[in-house]
This record gives structure tokens, sequence and C-alpha cells, in this order.
């Protein structure tokens, strides 16, 4: 029979391990901020050309009216997200745990850990990213540029942007993880996956006359701030928790 | 934008050719702490410098509503919003009483002496929308006076506050030769506008910004020239589809 006392040493042993492991795993992959700025840097190259706007012109003049986001940043920032996390769930990367005191789960943890911290570093600086485009466009005016309606972004919008960002990156991460563990366990089936979720994700499937709406839009047509919270993080709990499930009958090696 | 794709292509090429020179140079100093120590570093200064923008770019406002070299900003107004409710609100008047018509901008106002009993007029063929309006005054006193009035020009995209341009339109070029009042087309002007939108993950919870690129649109005001001329002076033009008198 188990006492009082094992059960709460070994849930200290637990945290205690997931940590160590979880800053072992920060130290390891800390070179990942390389590859997060130059990609940053790379999008303040997109984010030159407008997202949108007008031109139109009258008898002896012309204008243009230009709408500039911080969209490619996140996009960006997002692609790098996926492409990290696939390298976190990649059989290489897998290998590497095994040279650490582990089990799947503390591994595993860690890993979430990880991916959590990635997050919310990657949501913070995609979303400040905005604020160098505002700066470079505002030295950059020529004589007949004009910018209306401030450059300052609302410290609400700043947060409300790194949060929800935040939540995008943790939930693609996820995806990537899923499809990672499923391809571990067999590579047809996780590139089935793959296809299946950007297919269900960005494109509309029709099956006979049962047509499977953009799945995307569950999460981006929420308009309701705590709703769309609840959606990606339960999301992201189903996603990693299967992703824990498959792991969890993977053999020691491959 | 002045700074072109290529001229920041350049930048940032430069900025990662330094980037890694100064790595290599300050290496030997970086090896003394673990390398994860110095990507800490780098991870915080990276954060650190992003976040000091949220001042700078607070400090770029000014608290004025357009930012540009351009003197001329001055001249700009974010257009009241009930303007663009009914689309031209403000037209120019059909019987030439300028001075009595809310909403018009006069944007020149020039005096000269008449030189003979006559006065011809004569229009650029490429004058454009601007209808003449004459109007005779009581005395008799050798002075023409011409005033070019206009229509309020707004433009708005992606539901932003439609901007008033208005006053930044030229006047027609007017001079007066020989007995020849001339007519003739404004200086070629051209602007850009820019505003900035909120990412994506903003936009989702503002519904009435749902779009990056929006509907845009441009009310093109109309323009006027109102000649005032004295009572003995005979009018001659070219253009009568154009010229007409002051009811």
């Amino acid at each position: 029979m188990m006492s009082l006392n094992e059960v709460k040493l070994s849930s200290v042993r637990f945290k205690d391990i997931v940590l160590k492991q979880y800053l072992y795993k920060l130290k390891g992959h800390s070179g990942w901020i390389h590859s997060l700025i130059l990609i940053q840097l790379i999008s303040l190259l997109f984010s030159m050309s407008p997202m949108g706007g007008m031109s139109s012109g009258g008898d002896s003049f012309h204008i243009n009216i230009n709408t500039y986001t911080g969209d490619a940043f996140l996009v960006l920032t997002m692609i790098w997200m996926a492409v990290m996390t696939s390298f976190l769930g990649s059989q290489a990367y897998r290998s590497i745990d095994f040279s650490l005191v582990s089990n799947r789960i503390t591994s595993y943890v860690s890993n979430a850990a990880l991916i959590l911290t990635f997050a919310v570093y990657a949501g913070i600086t995609g979303t400040l990213m905005s604020l160098l485009q505002r700066m470079v466009l505002v030295k950059s005016l020529g004589e007949s540029e004009f910018i209306f309606g401030g450059v300052q972004m609302a410290p609400w919008d700043i947060l409300l942007s790194i949060f929800v960002a935040t939540l995008y990156l943790l939930l693609l991460a996820s995806v990537t993880y899923l499809i990672q563990m499923v391809s571990a366990l067999n590579k047809a089936a996780g590139i089935a996956l793959g296809v299946f979720i950007l297919a269900f994700g960005f494109g509309w499937i029709r099956i006979f006359e049962f047509k499977v709406e953009n799945v995307l839009l569950f999460y981006t047509a929420e308009s309701s701030l705590g709703l769309f919270a609840l959606k990606v993080i339960g999301s992201v709990v189903l996603l990693l928790g299967l992703s824990m499930l498959i792991s969890g009958r993977m053999e020691v090696k491959r | 934008m002045s700074i072109s794709f290529i001229t920041l292509s350049l930048i940032i090429l430069i900025m990662i050719i330094l980037f890694s020179f100064i790595k290599r140079a300050v290496k030997p100093r970086l090896n003394r702490f673990n390398q994860w120590k110095s990507n800490l570093l780098l991870a915080g200064g990276y954060l650190a410098l992003l976040i000091l923008l949220i001042p700078i770019t607070g400090l770029l406002d000014k608290g004025e509503s357009f930012i540009s070299p351009n003197p001329d900003k001055e001249l700009l107004a974010l257009t009241p919003a009930d303007w663009s409710k009914d689309g031209q609100k403000y037209h120019l008047p059909a019987d030439g009483r300028f001075e009595e018509q809310t909403g018009l901008y006069e944007n020149s106002h020039q005096t000269f002496k008449a030189e003979a009993p006559q006065l011809k007029i004569t229009t650029a063929e490429n004058l454009g929308n601007g209808q003449i309006f004459l109007e005779r005054r009581g005395s008799a006193d050798g002075i023409i006076e011409v005033a070019t009035y206009v229509a309020p020009y707004y433009a708005s995209a992606n539901g932003a506050m439609p901007l008033d341009f208005t006053k930044l339109i030229a006047p027609p070029q007017i001079s007066l030769e020989k007995g020849i009042l001339k007519i003739e087309r404004p200086i070629e002007q051209s602007w850009v506008f820019i505003n900035f939108n909120d990412s994506f993950t903003v936009r989702q919870f503002k519904p009435e910004a749902q779009s990056a690129g929006g509907s845009s649109m441009m009310i093109q005001g109309q323009q006027g020239i109102l000649v005032r001329i004295p009572s003995d002076l005979e009018i001659v033009s070219d253009d009568n589809t154009r010229v007409q008198w002051v009811r």
C-alpha cells in the first residue's frame, strides 16, 4: 500500500524533474531565438506593402489611401512556430530526450512547457514588431505622404493582440505536435492527418451533399474573447492530450 | 513610400552581416558565458528593444492628427461622421451665391485691374469640372475679383474616419493679360494617405474593423469660379456653356 509521504515525494520529484528538463531544454533550444529574430526582420520587408486601400483621382490630382497592418509578422511567426514545434516532435529530438533521466510524461510535459514559453515570447515579439513597422514608415515619409489616424497602438489592443497571438501560436503548435506524434507512430497516418487538417482547416470539403464548413472559422469567426479563449484552450488540451496518449503507446526507442 | 523594398532589403541584409561580424568579434568574450546565456541576453535585449518602441511610437504622434514632413498637413482634417452618410452633402450653389453656401472652401482670391472696356474669358480645354459664375457689381471701379471655391473632397478606406482633403486642392491658374482672363488647369497633384489598422488578432474582436483592406470611397467635390466685374465691363466668353450669371 502506498503511503501519503510516498505520494507527496513522487509528486515533488515529478515537478522537479519536469522543471529540470524544461530548463535543460530551454537552454538547449535557446538558439531558436536567432531564427525568430531573422524571420521577424524578414517579415518587416513584407509588412512594407500595404494590406489594402484605394486609389482614385480627380481632374488634376491623384490620391492613394494605403492601409498597413501587422499581419505579416504574425503569419510568419506562426510559420516559425509550426517549424520549431515540428522539430521538437521529430524523431531526432525525441532520441536526444532519452539521454535525459525521464519518462514519457515528464518529457511530454516539459515539451509542452517549452512550447508555451516559445508561444508567449513569439506572441509578444510578433505583436510588438508592428510598432517597428510603424516607426520605419513614419521615419521614411515622403513630402506627399501623410499618416492619419495615429501611430500609437492602444495598450489594450497590444495586450489583446499578444494574448490572441499566443493562443493561435499554441493552437498551431499543438496541431503540429499531434501530426508529429502520429507520424512517429505511422508515417502515412501522419501525412494523411496533415492533409486532412489542411483541407478541413483552410478549404471546403464537400462529400456528396454533406458540406464541411471551414473548420478555421470555428476560431477566426469567434468575436467573443472569452469564448475564443475557451475554444482554443479546449482544443489545445484535447490535441496535446491526444499527442500524450499516442506518445504513451510508442516503443521506448525507434 | 520613399523607402523602397530594395533599400529596406539592403538595410536588413547589412544588419544581418553586421550582426554576424559582431558575433564573431565578441565570440571569445561570449565563450566565457555558456552559449545559452548569450542567447538569453539576445532574447531579453530584443524584447526590451521592442517594448521600448511602445513609448517611442507614442512620442511620434505628438498629438497631431496628421504626420508628414509636408507643411500642408495643417490643411487636412478628419471629416465629421455625418458627411459620409448622404454622400455629397455640400454642393456648389446652383445660383452662384457662394458666400451663402456652408461647407465651401475659398481656395484662392485674386483681384485684377480692368485694362479694357471688354473682358474676354478663355478657359483651358482640360479645365475639369469647374463652373464659372459671373456677377456684376454695383460700382464701376475697374476692379475684377476672381475667387475660386471647392465643395468638400473626402475619402476613406477600410472604415477609417473619412479624410477631408478639400483644402489641398489647388485652384485653377488664373491670369489677366491684354483684356483676356485666362483660366487654366490647376497644377497636377498627388498624395498618399497612410493609416494603420489593427492586426487580425485584434480585428477579430472589433466587428467594425473586420477587414484589413476593406471598403473604400472617395467623394469628389465640385469646383467653382466666381468672377465679379465692374458694372460697366462688357463680357465676351469663348465657352458659353461653362459661364453663367449669378441670379
